[in-house]
């Protein structure tokens, strides 16, 4: 605490004061000491204005209060002298830990706000950066796939000339032009395979075509086919042609009744993946043997390299279900 | 969060909630409410209807033992704690939105209540309950004897002893502080109330009359001394002649009055007597240079500082204001504890 000595003016100090009440009194120091049950250096302090030595302010004024009752002066002149030096304002708080920080928490807390705004706008950015680009019609395409026989531009606007799609099916050709009738203003993509397990879940992609204008006009034949596609968008894969093979053999599945099937070659690759119906045909090529699963087993026929294989290798004892490899050993044995 | 956001709109408080009355200071803007903790309740008693306040305050002491069938007026709070939790949100609620007011929210301040350092567990949490049920964002609490010798301007935070004695309306409350925390503290159930009752039982027993508590609390301020002078003063008092059953005037004069307060002024000297002997040798020598400081309304009884130097042998002073050191003091605990938090003085 830091009480600044009082600047003496023209008029007695109260120090001065004090000293010549006690001497009039005929007192010493000691014995005004003794008398206000205090040391003689708190009277000497009071006499000559030495306020720091005394204490707070709330201290100075005990014994100034004391003294000058023992002096026999006014209390109200004493106090208002006192409070004409100006020092009686309480000491500032502090606290009494010194390791404590100055700087508390409280201050601090408000940089909390902007940081967390900076951390959310990057993390904003950074989504923003990752995301694919969106196309004018809002769908998005996962990472990995691409569009395969049309230019993704010549959808953006509904006046420019849309090219046919481009994808080898002879199979379902027929069947999409019976459907055309029934299916309109979507067009089926087929895209391209990045990887063989995650194609059943995200092989195509639907396009929402508006009904009016040049483009629907143009491509009734194109939406027809488009919408065959999609229907039977899983057998794409099967005979999309895979890359070229030495040593291809040939398997082809023919059924009575509904069924699922899964055929993998030797390289793991998945040839067919797909519930197929009654009267459904499908030809695979790959790399022998194969490894077959058949949910209906006994409404399934199966034709090997040409050579139709007996019931007794794909239909099970007991129940439906079947997993079973096909290797060249079949037609050797037969 | 909508707390928060009203805080935008308040002031910190530091609430002096007194027995006999209840101070709020505001920071920057000093005491800003000193009224008596008094609530008038009103209650239909033909429908049995919910109880609705009357009046708080001021307003509603003036009704004190004037009230009809249908008004009560009650003292929430009895020794420095709260004896009617409901009125006590009430009372607080009330005196917080008077603070508050021309304000489009309702305030919701950080209140700093000085609570009686005798004070049960159960008694402080009833206190911090209703400061939040009457608004309140966030609360702390701290024993009455810090924040009055803050208010006092005692060095608190010095490593030498300070002696405060606080004699409030319900409670005495005398500390040994050092270094920002309390070393020694006890509190008696004596305070301002009890000399008021003393009063009025002396002159029941010695005059057959019987006299009211605001006129118990007239006498008290006016005549009222804790040490004999050489001044006799005395005062006519209106009362209701037990015997009789009529209402008729007599007077009293100082020494009469110092008689009556004999027993509640030797519990708090002897509360003080107390402390001494508990105080550590090093902190009792500071105490014997430095003395005591008197805070609370009951430092204004006449002589009672002479009372206590003369039978503690001590210098005693009693503290500029000492009605509104609690509350000051209180309020220079809010500021500090926006600098280091609220583990500062011991808040709660």
């Amino acid at each position: 605490m830091t009480i600044s000595k009082p600047d003496l003016n023209d008029q007695e100090s109260l120090g001065a004061w004090l000293r010549e009440a006690r001497l009039a009194h005929g007192f010493d120091i000691a014995l005004a000491a003794r008398r206000i049950r205090t040391r003689p250096a708190i009277i000497q302090a009071l006499e000559t204005d030495n306020y720091p030595a005394l204490g707070a302010p709330v201290f100075i004024r005990m014994y100034l209060l004391r003294y000058g009752e023992l002096l026999g002066l006014a209390e109200h002149e004493v106090l208002g002298r006192f409070k004409a030096l100006g020092i009686d304002n309480p000491p500032p708080l502090r606290v009494a830990d010194t390791l404590r920080p100055q700087a508390g928490s409280g201050d601090l807390r408000w940089l909390s706000y902007p940081a967390a705004l900076a951390l959310i706008g990057w993390l904003g950015w950074t989504v923003t950066q990752q995301l694919p680009e969106l196309n004018a019609d809002g769908a998005t395409l996962p990472q990995g796939f691409e569009l395969t026989g049309i230019n993704p531009d010549q959808l953006t606007a509904e006046s420019s000339p849309v090219p046919p799609i481009m994808i080898e099916t002879p199979g379902l050709q027929a069947e999409a032009e019976a459907q055309a009738s029934n299916h309109t203003d979507h067009i089926a993509l087929a895209l391209s395979e990045p990887e063989p397990d995650t194609v059943q879940s995200s092989t195509s992609t639907q396009l929402p075509v508006t009904s009016s204008g040049p483009l629907s006009s143009r491509s009734n034949g194109l939406t027809a086919m488009g919408s065959a596609i999609a229907s039977e968008v899983e057998s794409l894969e099967a005979i999309q042609p895979p890359e070229p093979v030495i040593n291809e053999h040939e398997l082809v599945l023919e059924f009575t009744d509904e069924c699922w099937v899964e055929v993998y070659d030797a390289d793991g690759r998945r040839l067919v993946y797909a519930l197929l119906g009654a009267n459904d045909r499908r030809v695979v090529q790959g790399t022998a043997p194969f490894s077959i699963r058949l949910g209906n087993a006994p409404a399934a026929q199966i034709t090997f390299n040409g050579q139709y294989v007996e019931p007794a290798v794909h239909i099970p004892s007991r129940g439906s279900v079947n997993r079973f490899t096909l290797d060249t050993s079949h037609n050797d044995a037969q | 969060m909508f707390k928060r956001i009203r805080g935008l709109f308040s002031n910190d408080l530091s609430i002096d909630l007194g027995t006999a009355n209840t101070l709020i200071y505001v920071r920057g803007a000093g005491i800003v409410l000193d009224e008596p903790s008094v609530v008038a309740v009103h209650q239909d008693v033909n429908r049995g209807g919910p109880r609705t306040v009357a009046a708080v305050g001021i307003e509603a002491k003036r009704m004190l033992g004037r009230t009809p069938g249908n008004l009560t007026t009650i003292r929430p709070l009895k020794d420095g704690v709260i004896a009617d939790f409901v009125v006590t949100e009430k009372m607080l609620q009330h005196f917080i939105r008077k603070v508050h007011s021309r304000r489009f929210f309702n305030p919701s301040p950080r209140v700093l209540i000085c609570v009686p350092c005798g004070s049960t567990q159960v008694e402080r949490r009833a206190i911090r309950e209703s400061a939040i049920g009457a608004g309140a964002r966030e609360t702390y609490l701290i024993p009455e004897p810090m924040a009055a010798a803050i208010g006092a301007g005692m060095p608190v935070d010095e490593a030498r002893g300070s002696m405060v004695l606080d004699i409030g309306g319900g409670t005495s409350e005398v500390a040994v502080i050092s270094l920002n925390g309390i070393v020694y503290s006890s509190s008696v159930r004596v305070g301002g109330d009890r000399f008021d009752d003393a009063i009025i039982n002396y002159v029941r027993r010695n005059f057959g009359m019987l006299i009211g508590e605001p006129t118990a609390e007239r006498i008290k301020h006016e005549i009222g001394s804790a040490y004999p002078g050489s001044e006799v003063r005395e005062i006519d008092v209106k009362g209701r002649n037990l015997a009789e059953g009529v209402p008729r005037s007599f007077t009293l004069n100082s020494n009469e009055i110092l008689e009556a307060l004999q027993e509640p002024l030797s519990a708090i000297v002897s509360s003080v007597k107390l402390a001494l002997e508990a105080t550590p040798p090093e902190l009792a020598a500071d105490v014997a240079e430095r003395g005591i400081v008197l805070t609370g309304g009951g430092a204004l009884l006449r002589d009672l500082d002479k009372l206590i130097m003369e039978e503690s042998g001590l210098n005693v002073v009693v503290a500029e204001d000492p009605l509104t050191c609690v509350a000051r003091g209180g309020g220079r605990v809010l500021e500090m504890i926006d600098e280091y938090g609220p583990d500062v003085f011991a808040t709660e």
